[in-house]
């Protein structure tokens, strides 16, 4: 079971916060480590997968410009979720960003094509379900991590992956009877 | 079927479970260059002290050939359009969202029009509306820009001293850092450092500015000593005349007294930059109202600055952190 994301409390956010806020690129560079698999989650569970690498700097940029504006740093980690899907939901409001998206790499591998089903099956998931499954089966995030990083509770999170689970095993089993 | 497996990979292995943690692990992110490097210097304290130079002058060296191998290994320094609103132009010609904007061009936004720039590995510019600018350098180890007039508001990633920004009346260099800097129709130059630090220099005159800080540039004369937003009107009315009225020693005089009597402990970081800027005669008040705000660090007298000597373990009771410098001395500028 990959666990790499440092679980870390949030007061130890608060610190790296205010060093960050100080010009300390250590600590910023330790925020990025820490969240952005979890950026990453979120993003994936909403935008094309082909576009999410460039939102995801997008993400810590804003954070950047706005790190100052954070009035209570132990709630990092809910701020920058909300600039995720903040910036998720933004993709969507612009069309034209949408229409340029064209991604056809690996279309002929089979692993390929299964993962991405995979994946779109996810997005098609009711929002509460669809980040919590990207961070546990994508990210690799454990549901514990998870509630530590978004602010969830354990148990919602543990709510969250058996019932979206569970419709995700139903969409598969279809689109498998599809075929 | 275990339910424990899927919520922290204890207990019995779910099959299908696994097989997707196999499939969909392909689209698990690779760190890419966000991070920064670590090299914590006192701004001033370093200066004097030859192994620290050249530890972290080698760090530096190692950071910056990194980069550079990065950059040329990779291709990508290019600076692009991000995102446009309005008709900004590109010598002349109206630019739209990711186009290309080369060096010894020139990039103009109207009353209604703003753009969003980028480079890959260096962060992004945003350009406020009626602003002016052209790309200098656009290289793996330096980024450069000459802000004629307008508004930018910078977010950089980058190493120290990648980016930097030429205005009329000062070199703005890029410490790791967000602000904004804005040219007048004047050619005066306003930075406001929102996180983490900015070196303004100019000839021998040199301003680093912190977090919640600013600082004005004039033409001809240089930065002036920065000052916390949160001062008041008078102080900086004051030190405005100390920064620029450098012909008129009795009003720069009379406003060293307002500015000693608006200064609050906060201000002792002002007051420190202007060691170097105040006249001879002066410096024993300066010295006395800053003892007051600020105590003096072991070993510095007023004799010391009354001679002009080095403050550097002063800077380190203001409790500012660490301006990350990464080369000490003037840093190249490539022309």
């Amino acid at each position: 079971m990959p666990a790499n994301h440092s679980m870390g409390d949030f007061s130890q956010d608060a610190e790296l916060v205010q060093a960050a806020r100080g010009g300390d690129r250590a600590a910023f560079g330790e925020l990025y480590e820490r969240y952005v698999r979890m950026v990453h989650g979120v993003l994936l569970a909403h935008v094309p997968y082909a576009e999410v690498d460039d939102l995801v700097q997008d993400v810590f940029l804003i954070m950047l410009r706005r790190l100052d504006s954070l009035r209570e740093p132990t709630a990092f980690a809910g701020w920058l979720l909300a600039i995720a899907r903040n910036r998720a939901h933004d993709f969507h409001r612009r069309p034209r960003e949408a229409a340029e998206f064209q991604d056809t790499a690996g279309r002929n591998d089979p692993d390929e094509q299964e993962a991405r089903a995979a994946l779109e099956a996810i997005q098609s998931l009711p929002e509460a379900y669809r980040e919590t499954l990207s961070l546990r089966l994508v990210e690799g995030m454990t549901g514990p991590e998870i509630a530590a990083r978004t602010g969830l509770t354990p148990a919602s999170v543990r709510v969250n992956l058996h019932r979206g689970m569970k419709q995700l095993r139903e969409k598969l089993g279809k689109s498998i009877a599809h075929e | 079927m275990s339910d424990e497996y899927l919520w922290d990979g204890s207990g019995t292995p779910d099959p299908e479970v696994e097989r997707l943690e196999k499939l969909l692990g392909r689209f698990r992110p690779e760190l890419r260059e966000l991070q920064f490097p670590a090299a914590a210097t006192s701004p001033l304290h370093t200066r004097s002290r030859r192994t620290e130079w050249l530890r972290v002058a080698a760090a530096v060296v190692l950071l910056l050939g990194s980069v550079w191998l990065m950059r040329a290994l990779t291709g990508r320094a290019a600076w692009t359009i991000a995102g446009a609103e309005g008709s900004p132009r590109i010598d002349g010609r109206i630019a739209a969202r990711n186009d290309g904007w080369k060096i010894g061009q020139s990039l103009e936004t109207d009353a209604a029009s703003r753009v969003r720039l980028r480079v890959d590995g260096l962060g992004e510019i945003d350009v406020d509306p009626n602003s002016h600018l052209t790309l200098l350098q656009a290289n793996p180890t330096q980024q450069q820009i000459r802000l004629v007039r307008g508004t930018i508001h910078a977010a950089v990633t980058a190493p120290p001293y990648v980016f930097l920004v030429r205005t009329p009346g000062a070199y703005a260099m890029d410490m790791g850092c967000a602000y904004t800097l804005q040219v007048t129709d004047a050619g005066v130059s306003i930075l406001r450092v929102t996180v983490g630090w900015v070196d303004l220099q100019h000839g021998f005159r040199q301003s680093l500015v912190p977090a919640g800080a600013a600082a004005e540039s004039r033409p001809g004369i240089g930065p002036g000593a920065p000052y916390f937003d949160d001062a008041s009107e008078r102080f900086r009315e004051a030190l405005e005349a100390l920064n620029f009225d450098v012909e008129n020693s009795q009003a720069r005089s009379e406003a060293l007294t307002i500015l000693l009597a608006e200064a609050r402990p906060r201000d002792a970081f002002t007051l420190l930059n202007l060691f170097r800027r105040v006249d001879a005669e002066d410096r024993g008040r300066l010295y006395d109202r800053l003892a007051l705000l600020l105590p003096p660090p072991a070993g510095v007298t007023r004799q010391n600055a009354l001679e002009g000597d080095d403050m550097s373990a002063w800077w380190d009771k203001l409790g500012l952190g660490h301006a990350k410098k990464g080369l000490k001395g003037p840093p190249r500028i490539e022309e």
